[in-house]
């Protein structure tokens, strides 16, 4: 009886291969994740950074707006009331973008984390993104419908990741447990 | 007659059961070669490969992660209405802000518009809870755990709510806010209301999504402090009415989630967020 040579071997377990293939397309899925939260945080991060450097401006903005407001009524702003309101202004304004600015650094942070921690990556990715639309939102009801296909291509994308992730580290565990492969000498 | 060069025939054993049917031993797959062999080896004869005790099945493992991603998605759908019914009451807030002649908002509209939106973040997650069914079982903990975790809970909340009162007060003074005083109990049915609306339905309703659904499903899939620290996040995300407060509600969040943890049920954090609701509510309608 002769006996096919250990080394080459194919491999006929048709499970196995149909396992290594789902593992290579959570894989593709994975990097579509972590090149989504590393885009969103990256755009995140510029945009506010901008928004953070101006924000004195639009403070200012705001205040002569309210100014204008309070003569047009036929009063005149008390100078105190004024200067207590530009650094409550200020304040909130730097507190906003500099919230989003770190926000911008945590996607950044879970889109290169997605390999290592598949699962908490993008379920914690999807739960900030769709949180973070939904605050701005609350601040700002324009910023809804601002670019709203694009939200809804993330958010599906992520939703999707995540299904991935989940099979992917299942399969990873499967794996992990199998039994040695080591042929003896 | 006898053959000196082949066994005795028929077996000279009158007890030998050569006449009762032959058990074939168990054959399974190799996990390899894809040959069957015989269950009871613990080498495959044809590529040496070492044999587990069960083939490891693909298809079984993609069914049960399909269910765990099924699970989770559906309560990431709950979040976010909850979060859609946060959005648009804070819409609404928004709108009589602008349209009203004082800047404060009356008590009772108040209290009419936080019970509105409690009864149907009520209703959504009953809902979750009946169509997402019964969560996992866990194991049981130990009765010494279960007692350290109710013992150090105490003293935990009290250090929570120090980080809470004292980061609102900077926040305010960094500000240059002076909070205005929301709560003003006219009557005794308001102050009840109050408590039942901030105090009760928040430990009972919010811990039963986040400590008890939303921790089952991520359990199946994540490490415990794991987590932990996500539906920390998710809590403190879900309070988009209170944008500035999020920092804190984290820390709250990471304590309920422990306590949770070390006890191994759901009592634990809900009287813990009452409690927590509660001394929150006071300080700030001053009655210390």
């Amino acid at each position: 009886m002769s006996l096919e040579p250990i080394s080459g071997v194919p491999s006929h377990n048709l499970a196995s291969n149909l396992g290594n293939l789902a593992q290579v397309a959570r894989k593709k899925q994975l990097n579509v994740a972590r090149n989504i939260l590393i885009i969103v945080g990256i755009l995140t991060l510029i945009g506010n950074g901008l928004c953070f450097a101006n924000a004195k401006k639009e403070t200012e903005q705001v205040v002569q707006k309210e100014i204008r407001d309070v003569q047009a009524r036929g009063q005149q702003p008390d100078p105190v009331s004024v200067v207590n309101e530009r650094t409550h202004i200020l304040r909130f304004c730097k507190i906003i973008y500099g919230s989003a600015i770190g926000l911008g650094v945590v996607f950044v942070v879970l889109g290169f984390s997605v390999r290592s921690f598949p699962v908490p990556s993008t379920v914690l990715g999807l739960v900030l993104y769709i949180s973070g639309v939904a605050i701005f939102g609350y601040l700002s009801s324009a910023t809804l419908i601002q670019g709203i296909v694009f939200k809804v291509i993330i958010v599906v994308a992520l939703i999707r990741s995540i299904q991935a992730a989940i099979a992917y580290q299942k399969g990873m565990d499967a794996t992990s447990f199998e039994p040695s492969s080591e042929i003896p000498a | 007659m006898n053959d000196p060069f082949r066994p005795s025939w028929p077996p000279p054993d009158k007890d030998s059961t050569w006449d009762q049917p032959t058990v074939l031993p168990e054959v399974v797959a190799c996990w390899r070669c894809g040959k069957e062999v015989s269950a009871e080896i613990s080498r495959c004869p044809y590529c040496a490969a070492t044999l587990a005790q069960e083939p490891v099945s693909h298809l079984k493992e993609t069914a049960a992660s399909d269910g765990d991603a099924k699970t989770l998605t559906r309560l990431l759908v709950f979040f976010v209405a909850m979060l859609c019914v946060s959005l648009f009451a804070g819409m609404v807030g928004h709108f009589e802000a602008r349209t009203a002649t004082h800047r404060l908002p009356d008590s009772k509209q108040l209290l009419l518009r936080i019970g509105w939106l409690e009864a149907i973040d009520t209703v959504l997650v009953l809902t979750a809870w009946m169509w997402v069914g019964m969560r996992r079982r866990e194991p049981r903990h130990s009765w010494l755990r279960c007692i350290s975790a109710w013992m150090l809970s105490l003293p935990a909340l009290a250090l929570t709510l120090l980080v809470n009162l004292s980061y609102h007060q900077w926040l305010w003074r960094w500000l240059a806010v002076v909070p205005h005083e929301m709560i003003r109990f006219h009557s005794e049915w308001l102050m009840a209301f109050w408590v039942i609306a901030i105090c009760f339905q928040p430990a009972v309703i919010e811990e039963l999504f986040f400590r008890y659904l939303m921790f089952g499903a991520l359990r199946s899939v994540m490490a415990g402090h794991t987590v932990v620290w996500v539906t920390a996040a998710m809590f403190a995300l879900a309070h988009i009415g209170v944008p500035l407060s999020m920092p804190v509600l984290f820390v709250v969040g990471i304590l309920l989630g422990y306590a949770r943890l070390a006890s191994g049920n759901i009592c634990l954090p809900m009287i813990l967020h009452f409690l927590h609701n509660a001394i929150v509510t006071a300080f700030n309608a001053n009655v210390f």
